[in-house]
């Protein structure tokens, strides 16, 4: 054998080892990926609807691969078995109570089992049953939106009349976006309210400034607030008052028994207060000495004109013009 | 008269095929020659289909991610190439290629040796020609076409890899869990076993074309011609068979 043919046998023995060697790592991380050399366990989990699952799917716990579906198979109708062959170092975390459910990798990827991992203090072992979630069915999804879809219509139709309404003016909302008797009656009492919110701002300015005039002004009320030896006279006042109030009272006792005779009969006020018979005696003789009156008076006149009276009532006028020019005398000095 | 000559060729191909096994099972072997068909074949061809794989991963890394990245779904990339380049493109790639070169080598030196007919001097000397010459290149391209797809297979995520790398910057582990977490041993054996039988019938479709060839010296030509275009044909034809055939197990 000569060198060259040496050669080129080691080459194509290299070529083949290399060629071998890269066959053997990729058969390996395959079947890392796949378990195939790990310990595993199965556990199994009863479906309604697998939705498409299928053999070799992944097997999600809190969203890391620990294991594949083994086998999918039909037990009956609406009972789907899925086995799953998980790694065996993860079987701690999942525990007796733990639901698996059919989830999807991504929006459009493929299906997955999803592991709860439940709360019980047990953990599973190989060839427990998990509980399964089956996933809602195609059709009840379609008739959900069915429904959803009809809902929205009526929704909408709803809305159109709602907004038709408005425009036309009708409703408490549609008077005020088209300046209806509502919106103006709103207007005006909004304007009120901003007229009364002057006014009170303008009082409790003014309330403001009284109450700074009483902590530092010179009136009374400041005085009264601030000068604490009006506090005895004060006292007194209110003393005084009691006693006036007490001597009120008093009077007002005498008052009320002064009025309770008053109204009695068996004396002279009250008869003359209660008796009309009285009153209108009275009335006739005051009307007889107001006319014995007028008759004096003419007699009187008379006399000033009879020659045997009338010097007395000349000398009388003489004397009375006497005293009264010594009176305006006396008041000019 | 069509028909007879078409028939007599089926049987001639039979029997061609026929003593290919019977020589190939049964003492004595060629070693020396199969070694050296294998050399020729495996290690003559990697550089062509090492560059000719990285060129068919970085192109079609590059034209499939647009797609995904319409969906959203560029983390995919991994598991796309990697699926289209173990199931097919690595295996088809390499076919050609094999085809391409090794067809015409093969081919055009065996309708020479016929032309000039070594091949009965080798029948006079007690050399056994068919051993020699066509057994020893059907086993040298059913052997080695498998460890090229290896290669290429490698060698075409490794251009994939490098693209999606400069584009996304990411990892070296990241993209080849993703490949490995999506590639099956079905993927894997049916690709291997698909290379076999393309090296097989590649090297048995040359050494046919080339140890039957005729017309003297436009023969040769003519058996190299001939013998790529029914190879390539043929890689296609098994192809499809091969995809059929897997997926009755998937």
């Amino acid at each position: 054998m000569d060198e060259g043919e040496i050669k080129e046998r080691v080459k194509l023995g290299a070529f083949v080892a290399g060629g071998s060697v890269l066959f053997l790592i990729a058969v390996f991380f395959i079947g890392s990926a796949s378990n195939f050399f790990n310990k595993t366990f199965v556990v199994s989990a009863i479906f309604k609807n697998v939705e498409g699952l299928k053999e070799g799917d992944k097997v999600w716990l809190s969203g890391v691969q620990i294991g594949v579906v083994k086998t999918v198979r039909i037990a009956r109708v609406g009972e789907v078995v899925v086995s799953l062959s998980l790694r065996e170092k993860q079987n701690e975390f999942i525990r007796k109570n733990a639901s698996a459910s059919i989830g999807s990798d991504g929006l459009i990827g493929n299906k997955i089992v999803v592991i709860q991992p439940g709360n019980s203090p047990v953990i599973i072992q190989e060839a427990d049953t998990l509980n399964a979630v089956s996933p809602a069915d195609t059709q009840q999804l379609i008739n959900i939106a069915k429904e959803v879809g009809e809902n929205t219509r009526s929704i909408t139709f709803d809305l159109k009349a709602i907004s038709s309404k408005i425009k036309n003016g009708q409703g408490i909302i549609g008077e005020l976006l088209n300046e209806g008797a509502f919106a103006k009656d709103l207007r005006q009492t909004v304007t009120s309210l901003k007229i009364s919110g002057e006014n009170i701002a303008k009082a409790s300015s003014e309330i403001s400034a009284v109450t700074e005039e009483m902590k530092h002004g010179r009136g009374l009320v400041p005085t009264l607030l601030s000068d604490t030896s009006y506090v005895s006279v004060f006292k007194k006042t209110i003393s005084n008052v009691k006693k006036v109030s007490i001597s009120a009272a008093t009077i007002s006792k005498s008052t009320e028994s002064i009025t309770t005779k008053m109204n009695d009969r068996n004396n002279s006020i009250g008869v003359l207060l209660a008796d009309t018979a009285f009153a209108h005696r009275i009335q006739t003789i005051i009307k007889n000495s107001e006319s014995a009156s007028f008759k004096l008076d003419q007699d009187m006149e008379a006399l000033k004109h009879n020659f045997l009276t009338r010097g007395y009532f000349r000398k009388q006028e003489k004397k009375e013009k006497k005293e009264k020019e010594k009176d305006e005398a006396k008041g000019l000095k | 008269m069509k028909l007879k000559e078409f028939l007599l060729k089926c049987e001639n191909i039979y029997r061609f095929i026929q003593n290919i096994f019977r020589q190939a099972l049964s003492p004595p072997f060629e070693w020396r020659e199969i070694l050296k068909q294998c050399y020729a074949v495996g290690n003559r061809s990697f550089f062509l289909v090492s560059f000719t794989a990285f060129l068919a991963g970085v192109v079609f890394t590059r034209q499939s991610r647009p797609s995904l990245s319409s969906f959203g779904a560029e983390s995919w990339l991994p598991s796309l190439v990697s699926q289209a380049v173990i199931r097919s493109l690595g295996p088809l790639i390499t076919g050609l290629i094999c085809a391409g070169k090794l067809g015409s080598n093969i081919g055009a030196e065996l309708a020479s040796m016929k032309v000039t007919e070594q091949i009965d001097a080798m029948e006079v000397s007690g050399t056994r020609p068919f051993s020699y010459l066509v057994v020893s290149r059907v086993v040298a391209t059913t052997l080695m076409m498998p460890i090229l797809v290896v290669f290429a297979d490698i060698v075409a995520l490794l251009g994939s890899y490098l693209t999606v790398h400069s584009i996304n910057n990411t990892g070296f582990e990241l993209y080849f869990n993703d490949v490995s977490a999506n590639i099956t041993y079905l993927d894997i054996f049916s690709s291997i076993i698909k290379a076999t039988f393309f090296g097989f019938a590649v090297g048995l479709i040359s050494c046919y074309v080339g140890y039957n060839s005729q017309d003297g010296t436009t023969g040769v030509g003519k058996a190299a011609n001939t013998a790529v275009v029914i190879s390539m044909s043929f890689i296609f034809i098994i192809d499809l068979l091969s995809l059929q055939f897997t997926n009755l197990f998937r």
